[in-house]
């Protein structure tokens, strides 16, 4: 999931300058990071969706001090009223807008790279490629008018220079003619009608695309000024908690309020609110399967810079930062407990109870099939269950069920049969004396619903139906079946005349018969080649 | 004194050999009378002869062979003949100069030759008969020497000067056939390089030795029929989850709703892997939700509002998000529904093995499908620990004893871990694992108290054990290369817990 890349020399003056390489990619790693890279220049970690919060350097270091000991408890930020006010008008496709202030974070070209890494991966986590939860961060200082209005506008009346740009364009023209535009611009457009934030009489975003040149952030930016708008709250929320967090902490502490306004309601917005939740110690210990004591839950949460109270009892009060998207229920305390102690510290109990579990018949079948055919010399394949939906219509004579977004024209249908991969294997190999088996499941048009399939084909000087005929009644026979009705039928793939299907006192249906010379040429196979096909799906072993 | 050894060749020739009367023989006599091929022979007597057996003797023979020009006096008249029968028929005698036209280029050899024999004489122009008439004498030494005799006397000395016959001098091998024969035919002991039905069958063996080995050279590679060395690996992944109680859920399609692989695994629908970019999306005529509506509501309002006591995710859940159908991503997909439909009682342990997609440029170190095997438990006092130590005891069991777990994030579980396995001397990241989360196991309407669940990959650990460098050699249509990839996994599988 989200690769981010952090400056070395920030995340260390952040979290503790003394702290050496290794001991910080360890640290990481015992905190859900996986370490890509980590040298003098940057550090490169993989973090999942759920911790949106460390999606900065100074996130990183927040926590990280928590769990060394540096820091305990919920940090403290000053909320203050920014002055600053957002008009909302009934915005349909987008109607939820939040902002927030924040003063002295003073940008500088490497906190700026880190600040547009943050919007992007919150974009693509939190924001569901922008279409939940989109960012818009401007330089405070840059902002026309104290007084925001956020409409729903038709998109030739508005006009800006887009961020990147030099000339001002409709925005039209934006969102047909600039790559973001091309991007995100069908997400909230409703007919003509787009989203626009105005700052007095000027633009300056249209979300969830691009930003104005007028408000843009660069090194030398003293206050920031951000939007996010969404398709829900708590989206909306849960960004601008995480913002608010990340910049107060590069700033001087405050966090600025922006009044929300509409219609019918009105709110202040970021919302820092902790959220109050208990744990109980027992159901902790019991879920982690480690004794714990309260004393040491409540030195952990602290260390996860939570605030925990002992309640009585076993009861833990505990307070969550706003910014800890990712706490929903007290399984994800409990979790944190257990980071912050130590994944090694949980230990490895080994399963007692005695089980006995009964294996299907369908895979004891199989595993003797598999022996039997490796006796008669069949070289068994294990082939791609997607693959060439030309080759497979082909042989199995109908469209067999295909992706919609596949990645290569090799793997775009998934296989009504065994055969079209095991054709090209023989073809392959073209010589005198090929046989091959493949043991495995089919997903035939129309519903791609699961079928248990064992073909197998042989290729010689003479292939014919005898001879693929001997090694099925064979195997068949050695399997405690046998063969109920054989009729003449027709394959798409087999010659006509010389096919047969077959039904086995055991429910098991099969085709097999002589390949047709046409698709052998198609395949560059010059050698005959005979075949069969057996479904065991409705296998009914019977004595 | 150790026997002789001869070969299977060398000792039929010994055996028809002593059929014969001890004696002189050449090759060529050998070679008639043995109805053998006379080259070959040549090559056996001198193998038998240098280990002692037979007697071998090289010499020069000269053979009289007679002339074409003695062939053609022999079956019509001699010159001299002729001549004599000329003048009988003249009576008595002849004109030197008609017998020269008679007898042309023939009239010099016969007027000498029978002057000699004093048959005739010449007289004042004319040539006068005396007697004679026939060359006995020649005629006899030319039969005797086609018949393969010499012939004493002077007449060999004549012809040859005739040229009527002519001295060829030819090698020859003389054979000496010892009278012991018999008994040296007991003693050997003949060479072979394999044994035979036959040999056993005839008790010929009794007189056999087989051929040493050089038993260092290099052999033919044969290779057999085999089953596949990866799906090999799979029954034996299989073998161990049996092993420790775990029973194979099957018989579900790989194509899925969003709704069975993401939404009642509460993974938020905006969750960046619900996008085509990550998932294969598939084109079926199926549409709608395939569970039932209760089951449905529940999902929707663990996204929406939040259950079991979670807060949810708060946002508009969408059900046409949910009835996507799609590959699915992992397995859960599959344990998950047989939590919410077989509702099974603890103690359980199931677990599915089976193909997974993800959308990825097929390359050496990805695909675009690969299996995966998922696990889920319930039974007194299942734990985060217990959880941990069941993955420990899988991989011990596989043999493989170096494992690590590192905190993770997953939507449906809580805590949750990675697994890391050492093979090969590499750390690789093979699956994942944690607790079902309570929304998970309250929106299956599960009420048997925690379960624990995680899922490992096959391929990376395989291409670990095999050491490829491109992973799709697991999947090879190369029926060589299937046929003779050696098996690896089995030496980590069979050691001690």
């Amino acid at each position: 999931m989200p690769v981010l890349r952090f400056k070395t020399y920030r995340l260390l003056s952040l979290i503790n300058p003394r702290l050496g390489l290794e001991e910080l990619a360890s640290l990481l790693e015992s905190v859900k990071a996986e370490v890509e890279d980590v040298n003098e220049e940057y550090v490169e970690i993989e973090l999942e969706v759920d911790r949106p919060d460390m999606y900065i350097a100074e996130g990183v270091a927040r926590y990280l001090r928590g769990v060394l000991g540096l820091e305990r408890g919920s940090p403290r930020y000053g909320l203050v009223d920014s002055g600053y006010t957002i008009i909302v008008e009934d915005v349909k496709t987008r109607p939820y807008i939040g902002g927030l202030v924040a003063w002295g974070v003073n940008v500088d070209e490497d906190y700026l790279e880190e600040l547009i890494q943050l919007q992007e991966k919150l974009h693509n986590s939190l924001g569901g490629r922008r279409r939940r939860v989109a960012i818009g961060i401007h330089d405070l200082d840059k902002l026309p008018s104290k007084t925001l209005r956020y409409s729903f506008k038709d998109i030739d009346e508005v006009y800006f220079t887009p961020l990147g740009h030099t000339r001002r364009m409709s925005l039209r023209e934006v969102l047909a003619a600039t790559e973001q535009g091309v991007k995100y611009g069908s997400i909230s457009l409703s007919g003509e009608r787009h989203p626009v934030l105005y700052s007095g009489d000027e633009v300056i975003s249209v979300p969830p695309v691009i930003n104005a040149e007028l408000t843009r952030v660069e090194p030398g930016t003293r206050n920031i000024f951000v939007d996010v708008t969404g398709t829900d709250w708590r989206g909306v929320l849960d960004t601008l908690a995480v913002l608010a967090a990340s910049l107060a902490d590069r700033g001087d502490g405050r966090i600025g309020l922006v009044s929300v306004e509409a219609r019918d309601w009105a709110r202040k917005t970021p919302d820092m609110e902790p959220r109050a939740m208990e744990l109980r110690v027992s159901e902790a210990s019991r879920l982690l399967g480690v004794e714990l004591g309260v004393e040491e839950v409540v030195d952990a949460l602290e260390r996860a810079r939570m605030d925990a109270v002992h309640r009585g009892g076993d009861a833990v009060m505990v307070s969550v930062p706003r910014y800890r998207v990712d706490v929903l229920h007290w399984v994800d305390l409990a979790e944190e407990v257990m980071i912050v102690r130590g994944i090694g510290r949980v230990p490895l109990r080994k399963p007692r109870l005695l089980m006995r579990p009964a294996e299907l018949p369908q895979r004891t079948w199989e595993r003797v099939a598999r022996d039997i055919l490796a006796g008669y010399g069949f070289v068994e394949l294990l082939t791609f269950t997607l693959v060439k939906c030309s080759l497979a219509e082909r042989v199995y004579g109908a469209r067999p069920v295909a992706l919609e977004n596949p990645v290569s024209e090799e793997h775009a249908c998934i296989r009504p049969s065994l055969l079209p991969s095991l054709l090209e294997a023989v073809a392959r190999a073209d010589r005198p004396g090929v046989r091959v088996f493949e043991v495995g499941e089919v997903y035939p048009p129309p519903d791609a619903r699961l079928e248990r399939h064992l073909a197998m084909l042989l290729m010689d000087e003479k292939a014919g139906y005898e001879d693929i005929q001997s090694y099925v009644y064979g195997l068949l026979e050695l399997l405690g079946d046998s063969i109920e009705s054989v009729k003449p039928c027709s394959h798409p793939a087999l010659i006509e005349g010389r096919t047969a299907c077959i039904e086995t006192r055991q429910g098991i249906r099969g085709v097999l018969g002589e390949v047709k010379p046409s698709l052998l040429a198609e395949l560059g196979a010059t050698y005959p080649v005979a075949a069969a096909e057996l479904d065991y799906t409705g296998l009914q072993p019977r004595r | 004194m150790s026997p002789i050894i001869v070969s299977q060749a060398e000792y039929e020739l010994l055996e028809k050999l002593a059929g014969l009367e001890p004696g002189r023989y050449t090759t060529r006599e050998l070679a008639e009378r043995l109805g053998v091929d006379r080259s070959r022979l040549e090559a056996l007597v001198r193998l038998l002869a240098s280990k002692g057996v037979i007697g071998v003797e090289d010499r020069v023979r000269e053979d009289l062979v007679v002339t074409e020009e003695g062939l053609a006096y022999l079956r019509g008249r001699f010159p001299e003949e002729e001549l004599v029968e000329l003048l009988r028929e003249r009576g008595g005698s002849v004109s030197v100069e008609e017998a020269r036209r008679l007898l042309g280029k023939r009239f010099g050899i016969a007027m000498s030759n029978a002057a000699r024999k004093g048959w005739v004489r010449v007289r004042e122009g004319r040539i006068e008969l005396l007697g004679g008439g026939v060359c006995e004498e020649e005629r006899r030494a030319l039969q005797e020497i086609l018949a393969g005799g010499r012939p004493g006397g002077d007449v060999v000395r004549l012809l040859r000067r005739r040229g009527l016959v002519r001295v060829v001098r030819r090698r020859e091998t003389l054979v000496e056939v010892p009278r012991s024969l018999s008994d040296v035919l007991r003693e050997v002991r003949v060479e072979v390089g394999a044994l035979t039905h036959e040999d056993l069958a005839t008790g010929r063996w009794r007189r056999l030795r087989l051929r040493p080995y050089n038993v260092a050279a290099a052999p033919p590679r044969r290779l057999p029929g085999r089953k596949h060395f990866f799906a090999e690996f799979l029954y034996r992944i299989r073998d161990v989850l049996r092993e420790l109680g775990f029973r194979e859920l099957e018989g579900w399609s790989i194509v899925v709703t969003e709704f069975w692989n993401y939404d009642i695994l509460f993974q938020p629908q905006f969750h960046p892997a619900r996008f085509p970019t990550d998932t294969f999306y598939v084109s079926t005529k199926a549409t709608g939700i395939d569970a039932d509506e209760d089951l449905v509501e529940r999902v929707r309002r663990a996204h929406e509002e939040g259950i079991a006591g979670s807060i949810g995710w708060g946002y508009k859940w969408s059900r046409e998000k949910a009835s996507m159908r799609i590959l699915r991503s992992h397995t859960t997909a599959v344990t998950i529904r047989a939590l919410a439909e077989l509702k099974p009682r603890p103690p359980f342990r199931y677990y599915v093995l089976g193909r997974v997609y993800r959308v990825e440029k097929p390359d050496p170190r990805h695909l675009v499908e690969f299996h995966q095997f998922d696990g889920i438990m319930s039974e007194d006092n299942t734990s985060f620990s217990s959880l941990l130590g069941m993955i420990a005891e899988i991989f011990e069991r596989l043999g493989i004893k170096e494992y690590r777990f590192r905190p993770a994030y997953f939507p449906f579980t809580e805590p949750s871990a990675e697994v890391y396995a050492k093979v090969a001397g590499t750390w690789i990241e093979v699956g994942g694992c944690g607790m079902f989360r309570p929304e998970v196991l309250a929106s299956a309407g599960y009420s048997g108290g925690e379960v624990a669940a995680w899922g490992i990959g096959v391929e990376r650990l395989m291409a670990s054990l095999y050491g490829l460098r491109d992973i799709r050699d697991l999947y090879t249509l190369d029926v060589d290369k299937a046929r003779s990839t050696p098996l690896r996994w089995w030496i980590y599988a069979g050691v001690e817990v």
